[in-house]
């Protein structure tokens, strides 16, 4: 499945916010950035965030498994 | 300048004396608004911590596997409350600077972000859009793309 650079985008800043141990200022600033690339993709589509958010929802796993990422909470102590 | 409330309500007693007791009244409320501070970043404490637990059980049962109707109910009613918990911190925050608020690790930047956040799942998740337009919209992103896919490379964040 063709997956737009713009997409993959979204993923990566998406699977940086979930990173337990990420500061409070680089959540902040990648926060910012993942909302902005929200904001791109959807002007691209002509779409609402709601619409993009859930469109693209799926294909965030299957990316996650693609780059060979590890799952943020995956080494995480289950304690 | 506006009376105080001991001039307004106790009007007999002598500003003089009253000044001294306005004095210690004004520490007291200076008090109670550090007390105020403290109790609002432990919530936020609190609030980030539950995030987290939150964000661990999406993983494992909203993302990493295909979720039950249980889980659409549980995770739409944790995210609900964690949004409500969040807004509520906001309200209460509103009454103190920035800066007091930051020296006692409460961040109202972070706050804001970490509300967003939530909002945003709320809408990946549960933002009830219709079967035919999930489907169209998908077909337009994944399907009729133009552009070469090119390797996304990503700038992993160090822990």
């Amino acid at each position: 499945m063709p997956r737009p650079s713009l997409i993959a985008n979204i993923h990566d800043l998406k699977y940086q916010l979930r990173e337990p141990r990420l500061t409070a200022s680089d959540f902040v600033k990648i926060q910012q950035e993942y909302d902005a690339a929200i904001a791109e993709a959807c002007r691209k589509y002509h779409c609402s965030k709601a619409e993009l958010l859930a469109a693209i929802r799926s294909d965030f796993g299957i990316w996650v498994n693609q780059e060979g990422l590890p799952w943020p909470y995956e080494t995480e102590s289950e304690s | 300048m506006a009376a105080t409330a001991t001039q307004t309500y106790l009007p007999e007693i002598a500003p003089r004396d009253a000044r001294d007791w306005e004095f210690v009244k004004s520490l007291l409320q200076d008090l109670e608004a550090e007390e105020h501070r403290e109790q609002l970043a432990s919530a936020f404490g609190q609030w980030k911590l539950l995030i987290k637990a939150f964000r661990r059980v999406e993983e494992r049962r909203m993302v990493r596997q295909s979720p039950e109707q249980l889980d659409w109910k549980f995770h739409k009613t944790c995210l609900c409350g964690l949004m409500g918990f969040g807004t509520m911190l906001q309200i209460a925050a509103g009454g103190h600077k920035s800066e007091d608020l930051e020296k006692h690790g409460f961040h109202k930047d972070l706050l804001d972000a970490l509300l967003r956040d939530l909002h945003n799942t709320f809408d990946e998740w549960h933002g009830q859009v219709p079967e035919d337009r999930l489907k169209a919209l998908s077909e337009d992103i994944f399907n009729a793309e133009t552009e070469p896919h090119r390797e996304h490379s990503r700038s992993k964040v160090s822990a």
